[in-house]
């Protein structure tokens, strides 16, 4: 639970490895940005968190006229219980102060956290051009929750250290006004623990990483064997797999154990200090006190300020530490945004939609060039060119991991593309992330996701549809039976949290998704891969009983009846089209597509398609 | 069960022991060292020994730089001890739950095992090493600084144990008041988190879709939620930290004051008044820890619970006795089913009374509809369930005769679903075996046609696969095709294996298949069981099998039902597999 503010966090629960920390003050200028934005209730934070920590100076002074009265040396003529009873008064003050302080600073943190991840997800949602893989969702999702809430750390350290500071300087001073030998021998074990804590610090850091990895492997390997629990028994692996974990668990004891005396190292050194300060203070005091220069009270005032006084190294470090923890937060932020600029993370001013101009009806889109290589997994797209002419069909095939995906994904602008250009009616699309979107344009990816709301919501994603609009749409993707199957139709709520669909009603809703934005534009990849022969043929049908609105169609399949309808077949392979035409001819000239659909053919071999096909 | 696995650290509890009261004798001592010197100084006045004093100082000193070290050392100890009992517990778990029957595991999702297996145990990794560090260290402080107290003067003895038992009960009970306030932070996250999950896995859906303002005004929505529990949860939280603050400003008031006015009585030095507030101040860190862990304590308790519970489920399938089939791995055995019944919930059988003979050697296709027990026939042939009636036999003798390693050793088996580990290439191929030479499996690899795919990796075998990623569907089955190859078993059971797969890359499987059944004459013959929905898959088979809802409908040898025009297969040849099987 990253999210609350805790009243003392613990200096390792924010240290993180630091992998290249930017020497720049990328954080501290992104955290001004951040108050900034909040001007009012971070001001009241920090003043609020200034009388907070230096309030209980008040209670020390007391504590000295207190002592000096009971050895005889009472300076205000004032009753010790008054005096008992004014300190008491001092010690409660600053808690009335800081029930405020909470609800203030708590308000600020939440409420910019919540900017912060509004303001990436609207970064990923609406800017231009493609974005980069977010890895794993759970990575994604470890950005959005413990990378902000690690810039956010880092305004607790700004407060923190702000109230710390006032209470030292005044502390100081006041230790100064009454003894200044002895107060500036504190100042040595001061020195001395500057060092010792960035050494040690530097060790948390280190050890904190290692840690955290050697437990990650711990859980991530312990999930997996649970996974491939069948596959693990079946192959009689499970004295292997465990000794596995056993040496997994040994590392991570070792890792555990010494991060764990480097957090604790840090905190007795932290005691350590003011304790070492306050011996330094009862040797220098001996002759002062025998020589009637220091009295009882200045000692038990020394005594109950040198520890906040002699703490400068600690909250100076963690507040360092914190800035280190917060870039490298803000760089990982920055590599899941793709290139946004950090000011866009936090800008007061949420992100809307990029306009794409006026919409002029698709009559042709030409990809000229288009080489996308990403990943290393090899496939990637070289050189891609085509045509699409309104309303005709044009199919993506080729074997697996020719890179027909990539090149959907690519045209559409999803994943970075090297070299390139889409031209739609002759002009050149500035950015396809945003242009190739409804009206002009709408997608199904090769497997694609439905949320956990309604399968209306789902299919409307926020399109404001009638009645006829959705039946139009839930009928050209051949869903009308499966929506009637369902107890409460498009009103189920899908996903986690709701009723399952199979693979199939998955891509269909998808479909249905895309039919209903009504764009003059449809690519899908592969939406049939989960279909029967007989949905598969409806869908088809469906879609060219459209007539004259029929929109065009880009789309990746391996199916019979697709490369039948084509008016165009690409064939890919390797990244590049290997040979292109409609079914007649390529069965003539292409030795590749031949093979294919020989291979489709033999798939489906005593299937209906086959007599379709001959007939 | 923590005495358990405690028991066999005595030693580093003894260590810990040593060091934990080393560590109490020496923070006590460092406020009697103050209020000597106080004294010393204060009533010496001007004649007041110099010497005495720095020495006083130098003690000082010298106490609190011991007490660090005596701090690290227990700190230690205890840490190794947490870890050292936790990894055992761990170790256990993992045993035990791998043991378990398949139903168990059909029935846990591997995030629930997760949960049970590590999260459990890494809860209580931390409690035990900070419980034994903070509740017995602490109570020692506590009960160390009330004695000296007592026999200091038995009036601020008795107060300040007064004090601490009603600062111990208020904060139980104002804990237990503002415990509740993470439930609903816990919701809001956790509904927050599936929400951005589930968009940045869908962010091309949303992105080409125009779908974009839609996830903002969802987002804004579950934001509200997030933000009004966070603020609540932070300052119901705060009221702990002002409770106990009031409190220790209020036992450090009456230290104070008992103090004074033993004073003014005359009974009290002004060095024991400081002395005593030091020791009031002392109590508030044990009496909050302890507070805190015995807090602790009860979700430890709920993680014991659970891993009770899990450890009390006993896997109903037991080891056999042994067959006797050392050496017999590799050679293909003659596969009998008799008078097989198996239900997984008593009323509902999936087999019922199955009679089937595979002899050695051959290859048999067993075909039939979703549900009509292909797949459980498998499960049941690996002993992953036992029948209710009836027996399977390998070259005659009762499978549960066999020792489950013994069994499964014989057998292979490649699946529609590839698991794979977040481990090498080598380590996926071999799963975890290191006996077999990398030379081995590069061989198998390229034979399947994943030489070029290796040659790409950066750093060959030892590249690590990232779960889900760099390997497409076709190659990830390839692999599972290289594990039992590199098992290479006598008896092979193919599940569905091709066909998530487009036509091409089917292609190469097929190739596979025939190298790894030596059907295509290149290798010697292994008895198979091929489960298909493809007739194409199942050409290659010397006999068919055809089930329906659990029974055998029918069986031969394929060329047989082939030219039988009036046999099950021939008429499913006609009307094609897709329609019927659909």
């Amino acid at each position: 639970m990253s999210e609350v503010d805790r009243p003392a966090p613990e200096p390792e629960a924010s240290a993180l490895p630091p992998p290249l920390p930017p020497p720049d003050q990328t954080a501290f200028r992104q955290a001004a940005r951040i108050a900034a934005a909040r001007p009012g209730l971070f001001g009241i934070s920090m003043a609020l968190y200034a009388a907070f920590y230096s309030l209980p100076l008040l209670g020390g002074l007391v504590q000295r006229e207190i002592f000096d009265n009971l050895s005889g040396h009472a300076r205000a003529g004032i009753n010790v219980w008054s005096l008992v009873g004014l300190w008491f008064v001092a010690q409660v003050a600053p808690l009335v102060v800081s029930y405020f302080s909470v609800w203030a600073f708590v308000t600020f943190t939440s409420a910019s956290r919540l900017m912060i991840r509004t303001n990436m997800m609207g970064w990923i949602v609406f800017a231009r051009g493609s974005r980069p893989s977010a890895g794993t969702s759970g990575e994604a999702l470890s950005r959005f929750r413990d990378d902000v809430g690690e810039v956010i750390a880092l305004m607790d350290g700004w407060v923190d250290t702000f109230g710390q500071a006032i209470f030292a300087v005044l502390a100081l001073t006041i230790m100064w006004g009454i003894n200044a030998q002895v107060t500036s021998a504190i100042i040595a074990p001061m020195i001395l623990m500057v060092f010792i804590t960035q050494r040690i610090t530097a060790g948390i850091h280190r050890y904190s990483r290692v840690a955290r990895e050697a437990e990650a492997r711990v859980t991530s390997f312990v999930g997996e064997t649970f996974t491939a629990v069948q596959a693990v028994r079946v192959a009689g692996a499970e004295d292997r797999v465990l000794g596995r974990l056993a040496d997994l668990n040994a590392t991570r004891r070792e890792t555990a154990v010494r991060h764990r005396i480097y957090v604790t190292l840090l905190d007795t050194f932290g005691a350590g200090t003011s304790s070492l300060a306050l011996g330094v203070i009862l040797l220098l005091a001996a002759g002062a006190m025998k020589a009637g220069e220091f009295s009882v009270g200045d000692f038990t005032l020394f005594a109950a300020y040198v520890g906040a006084a002699t703490s400068a190294p600690r909250w100076l470090g963690r507040l360092l530490a914190r800035k280190r923890t917060a870039d490298v937060a803000l760089m990982r932020i920055e590599k899941l945004l793709g290139d946004a600029p950090l000011e866009r993370v936090t800008e007061a001013k949420p992100q809307g939609p990029e306009p794409t101009g006026r919409h002029d009806p698709l009559r042709t889109l030409e990809v000229r060039g288009l080489t996308c290589r990403h990943g290393g997994n090899g496939n990637g797209v070289e050189d891609i060119s085509f045509t699409l002419e309104q309303g005709t069909v044009t199919i993506v095939t080729g074997r697996v991991g020719a890179g027909k995906t990539t090149l959907l994904r690519g045209l559409l602008g999803l994943i970075p593309a090297q070299a390139g250009e889409v031209f739609w009616n002759g002009e050149r699309v500035e950015d396809p992330a945003t242009f190739l979107t409804p009206p002009r344009c709408a997608y199904t990816p090769q497997t694609p996701r439905l949320f956990t709301e309604t399968l209306r919501d789902n299919i409307a994603m926020g399109l404001d549809l009638s009645g006829e609009d959705l039946e139009r749409a839930v009928h050209l993707a051949v869903m009308e039976e499966d929506v009637a199957r369902l107890a409460e139709g498009l009103d189920t709520r899908v996903g986690t949290r709701g009723v399952t669909l199979s693979g199939g009603q998955v891509q269909r809703s998808a479909a249905a998704r895309m039919f209903a934005r009504r764009p003059d534009l449809l690519v899908f990849d592969d939406a049939s891969s989960a279909l029967d022969v007989r949905t598969e043929h409806a869908f088809w049908t469906r879609l060219f009983e459209q007539g004259q609105d029929r929109p065009t169609c880009l789309a990746i399949s391996h199916r019979l009846e697709a490369y039948r309808r084509a008016d165009q077949i690409l064939v890919v392979e390797g990244g590049r089209i290997a040979a292109r035409g409609n079914l007649r001819t390529l069965l003539k000239d292409s030795p590749l597509f031949h093979q294919i659909w020989t291979e489709t053919l033999r798939a489906h071999a005593h299937g209906e398609e086959v007599a379709g096909v001959r007939a | 069960m923590l005495a358990d696995y405690l028991r066999p650290e005595g030693r580093k509890l003894a260590a810990l022991a040593v060091f934990l009261v080393a560590g109490t004798a020496v923070q006590l001592a460092s406020p009697q060292i103050i209020r000597t010197f106080i004294d010393t100084a204060a009533q010496g006045g001007a004649d007041a020994p110099l010497e005495r004093l720095w020495m006083l100082a130098g003690l000082f000193i010298a106490v609190t730089l011991l007490a660090q070290v005596l701090q690290i050392g227990s700190t230690y100890f205890s840490e190794q001890l947490g870890w050292s009992a936790t990894n055992r517990m761990r170790q256990d778990l993992a045993t035990h739950a791998l043991d378990l029957d398949m139903a168990f595991h059909t029935a846990k999702s591997p995030g629930e095992l997760i949960e049970r297996v590590d999260g459990d145990v890494a809860a209580l990794a931390a409690f035990f090493s900070q419980f034994i560090l903070q509740i017995i260290g602490g109570a020692l402080l506590l009960g160390g600084i009330l004695v000296v107290l007592y026999l200091q003067d038995w009036r601020i003895g008795a107060l300040l144990t007064v004090f601490a038992v009603v600062a111990g009960v208020a904060l139980h009970a104002i804990r237990r008041i503002a415990g509740g306030r993470w439930e609903r932070l816990r919701e809001a996250w956790s509904a927050y988190s599936g929400f951005l999950e589930e968009r940045l896995a869908g962010l091309d859906d949303v992105r080409a879709n125009g779908g974009g303002g839609h996830v903002m005004r969802r987002m804004a929505q579950v934001n509200q939620e997030l933000l009004v529990s966070n603020v609540s949860a932070a300052r119901r939280g705060h009221w702990i930290f002002l409770t106990a603050s009031t409190l220790f400003s209020i036992g450090f008031g009456l230290a104070l004051a008992l103090g004074i006015w033993l004073f003014q009585r005359g009974e009290a030095t002004i060095g024991t008044v400081f002395m005593f507030m030091q020791y009031a101040g002392m109590m508030a860190m044990p009496i909050m820890l302890i507070g805190q862990q015995l807090q602790q304590f009860q979700q430890a308790a709920a993680s014991l619970k659970r891993i009770g519970d899990l450890r009390a489920i006993t896997p109903t399938l037991t080891d056999g006795p042994g067959a006797g089939w050392e050496g017999r791995r590799m050679q293909a055995p003659q596969v009998g089913f008799q008078g097989l019944t198996f239900a997984y919930r008593a009323d509902s059988p999936v087999i019922r009374d199955l009679d089937l003979q595979v002899p050695a050697g051959e290859v048999i296709g067993l075909l039939g509809r979703t549900g009509s027990g292909k797949t459980t026939l498998t499960r049941l042939l690996f002993r992953l369930y036992d029948p209710q009636s009836g027996a399977l036999t390998l070259d005659g003798t009762d499978i549960r005769q066999a020792r489950l390693d013994e069994l499964r050793g014989r057998i292979g088996l490649v699946t529609q679903e590839v698991q794979l580990f977040d481990t090498t290439i080598r380590d996926n191929a071999t799963l975890f075996d290191p006996g077999v030479p990398d030379a081995r499996i590069r061989e198998v690899l390229t034979d399947l046609g994943l030489g070029d795919w290796l040659d790409r990796q950066p750093q060959g075998l030892s590249t690590v696969l990232k779960a889900g990623g760099g390997l497409s569907a076709g190659e990830a089955q390839l692999l599972a095709f290289a594990r039992v190859f590199l098992k290479d078993p006598g008896l092979v059971v193919l599940d569905e294996a091709s066909s998530r797969l487009d036509p091409a890359t089917d292609q190469r499987i097929e190739q596979a298949l025939d190298r790894l059944l030596g059907t295509d004459g290149s290798g010697r013959r292994r008895t198979a069981i091929i489960i298909a929905h493809k007739l194409s898959t199942v050409q290659r088979a010397d006999r068919i099998a055809i089930l329906d809802q659990g029974r055998l409908l029918e069986t031969g040898r394929r060329t047989d039902l082939e030219a039988d025009p009036t046999s099950a297969y021939a008429r499913l040849l006609r009307t094609g597999l897709e329609e019927v099987m659909a």
